[in-house]
């Protein structure tokens, strides 16, 4: 009987754990007592059809039914959840503002309220299954009678939803302009840890490669099958042994749905005002001049393979207060390239950029030629040589040329890279600048799929008189990069990383990713 | 401006040649690629030690050598040779595989 309790706690725990936290972001919103209890119900039934069709579900897919099921309904709930964070990040202040006017009642009317009642249908559900299946196989399987195990099946119930009720009503404590940021936080992580277990059930239908089998172990601190660990399993998807690749869909998660939250929030709702639009127009015009913002945030190795056709597409979003016009700036460039000798690989680049407050638009057709001075490995260091000409898309901004030097070192599992580049523009409407710019990244490598690394970029305007150093970029963050062949032919790169700005000409953050796709001609 | 430049040129090209006698007298090893598989599938090197690895590709069509730690590619045409620098390797191994026949075109180096 104990056994059936504590196995029954452990599953309901986490359902319930989820339910506090969905039903205390959406306290002080009418109705949503009807939303929670429409979403147990529905999640308990679905349970129930689960446990029914388990057999049949488990066949589908040769064989991997069971495990795409889960994954996929894990997917429904990150998106739900990510859904229900961006629309708090873009109302929530407005909410807030009023809840204080009108009482803790708002008008639930607009808030997605059947998104967090689907969350809460699907973590029942999922749990629910294993419950009714447990049950089930105990009542099957056990000489000793269905009552100690019914018994202790009870108990599990009911303590695992004394934990989610101790959850919502600790949470319930926050005052309310806190409670919003503290559960969109919590529900941020419980997506993120959603997507690891999604991307856990997929790696066992072996629709996506490990990255890495256990990247850490710490099943000595906590482990996985205790009762700290569910607890933890529910709310940030913890495992003692995580694959990299669970750890790339978390870290993507909170990149992706904070991101959106993010821009979402700092840029307000509605068409820019006419003073936040002149002021764009100054600093896109001050951006002109000086050598646009940095945007592309790329580090170049010294390395050309022959005959390699590459396909590439990098991004990246800043973000900012919204009051600055620097929120929210994105920039895309697709380029494909060629080894044409060993030592040489020229590119074409298309560059798009949206400047903050305006819309996205094609900026500059840039030729690129990377050149491979020393062979990987046979000196000291790894030397290249980057050459760019930058022709703008408008006839009134200047065009740029841009080149220097590709620097890499190897220290065991280490890679070292630095490129240092110095910009002048030509043509109409130029300025004498000479910008510098540079980026620097240390990686190590774990397996070919997922390698950890921090990187910077940063950029004086015109290293002539390069002023004061709080009004030149700089910035640092994280990226993880890795490789992955999910074709035969060919190879597919990625990277993604944040940056944290550190001057104050600097946006406060921003995202950047790289995908690539290789194959030899 | 030019002039400083240039002396940051020199001294990054200063700093990579700087071992530059260092290589004159390396060991050399060689694997052999024969029906997309490597010959040998082990090579034993000496820890420590830089050292080249020359590549024959005795197939008609190309194979790209492809090595993860440390990052080395080389597409090698059949019926050509190339050579790769590696090394010094703290005792291990270190896998190296075809990135064109990566099922069969597989080996290790092991540094002692």
């Amino acid at each position: 009987m104990l056994a059936s309790a504590i196995i029954v706690f452990r599953e309901v725990l986490e359902a319930s754990l989820i339910v506090g936290i969905v039903m205390a972001a959406a306290r002080g919103v009418a109705g949503r007592g009807l939303w929670v209890a429409a979403g147990i119900a529905g999640g308990l039934v679905g349970a129930g059809l689960v446990a029914l069709f388990a057999e049949k579900i488990a066949d589908l897919a040769s064989g991997m039914g069971q495990e795409i099921f889960n994954a996929a309904i894990l997917f429904a709930a990150v998106l739900m959840l990510g859904w229900h964070n961006v629309w708090m990040g873009r109302h929530g202040q407005e909410l807030a503002a009023d809840a204080k006017t009108l009482g803790s009642a708002v008008a639930a009317g607009d808030r997605p309220l059947y998104a967090l009642a689907t969350v809460i249908g699907l973590a029942v559900l999922r749990e629910g299954a294993e419950v009714v299946l447990f049950l089930y196989g105990i009542a099957a399987s056990d000489g000793g009678g269905p009552l100690p195990m019914l018994g202790g099946g009870a108990i599990g119930v009911l303590a695992g939803s004394v934990a989610g009720a101790a959850l919502y009503l600790g949470l319930l404590r926050i005052p309310m302009r806190h409670l919003f940021a503290v559960t969109s936080a919590l529900i941020l992580l419980l997506a993120a840890g959603m997507a690891a277990s999604a991307a856990a059930f997929l790696v066992q239908a072996d629709l996506l490669p490990t990255l890495g089998d256990a990247v850490w172990d710490s099943s000595a601190i906590i482990d996985d099958q205790s009762i700290a660990g569910k607890a933890l399993h529910a709310l940030l998807g913890y495992v003692a042994r995580p694959a990299g690749v669970q750890l790339l869909f978390f870290a993507a998660t909170v990149l992706v749905i904070g991101g959106l939250m993010r821009a979402v929030r700092l840029s307000p709702a509605g068409a820019p005002s006419a003073r936040r639009a002149s002021f764009g127009v100054v600093l896109l015009a001050a951006g002109l001049a000086a050598g646009d913002a940095q945007a592309e945030f790329k580090v170049r190795h010294p390395l050309v393979v022959e005959g390699e056709l590459e396909l590439e597409h990098n991004g990246s979003v800043t973000f900012d207060k919204s009051k600055s016009g620097r929120n929210n700036g994105q920039s895309y460039t697709n380029e494909i390239g060629y080894g044409v000798t060993s030592w040489w690989q020229p590119e074409i680049e298309g560059e798009w950029a949206a400047d903050p407050g305006s819309n996205l638009r094609f900026e500059a057709t840039t030729f690129e030629n990377t050149f491979m001075l020393t062979e990987p490995g046979a000196w000291w260091l790894n030397l290249g040589f980057f050459a760019e000409y930058s022709h703008a898309a408008d006839r009134n901004s200047a065009d740029s040329f841009k080149f220097g030097p590709l620097i890499e070192k190897e220290l065991g599992r280490t890679l070292l890279t630095a490129n240092l580049f110095v910009a002048k523009e030509v043509g109409k409407n130029r300025s004498d600048a000479s910008e510098f710019s540079y980026a620097l990244q240390g990686r190590y490598f774990i397996n070919p799929y997922f390698e950890p690394g921090i990187e910077a970029y940063g950029q004086v305007a015109d290293f002539e008189s390069p002023g004061k150093l709080a009004d030149q970029q700089h910035r640092v963050g994280p990226v993880f990069l890795g490789t992955w062949k999910p074709f035969d032919i060919g190879r597919v790169r990625y990277e993604a990383g944040y940056l944290f700005g550190l001057t104050r000409a600097t946006e406060t953050g921003a995202i950047r990713w790289k995908l690539e796709y290789e194959i030899f001609f | 401006m030019v002039r400083r430049i240039f002396l940051g040129a020199a001294l990054a090209a200063s700093l990579a040649f700087g071992t530059a006698g260092a290589r004159a007298q390396e060991q050399s090893f060689t694997v052999s690629i024969k029906d997309h598989k490597f010959e040998p599938t082990e090579i034993q090197v000496p820890a420590n030690t830089k050292f080249k690895l020359v590549i024959k590709n005795l197939d008609a069509t190309p194979e790209e050598f492809e090595m993860s730690n440390p990052k080395r590619e080389k597409v090698v045409k059949g019926g050509q040779e190339g050579t790769i620098n590696l090394g010094p390797f703290a005792p291990g191994s270190y896998e190296f595989f075809g990135d064109f026949n990566p099922k069969t075109a597989r080996g290790k180096i092991v540094a002692k």
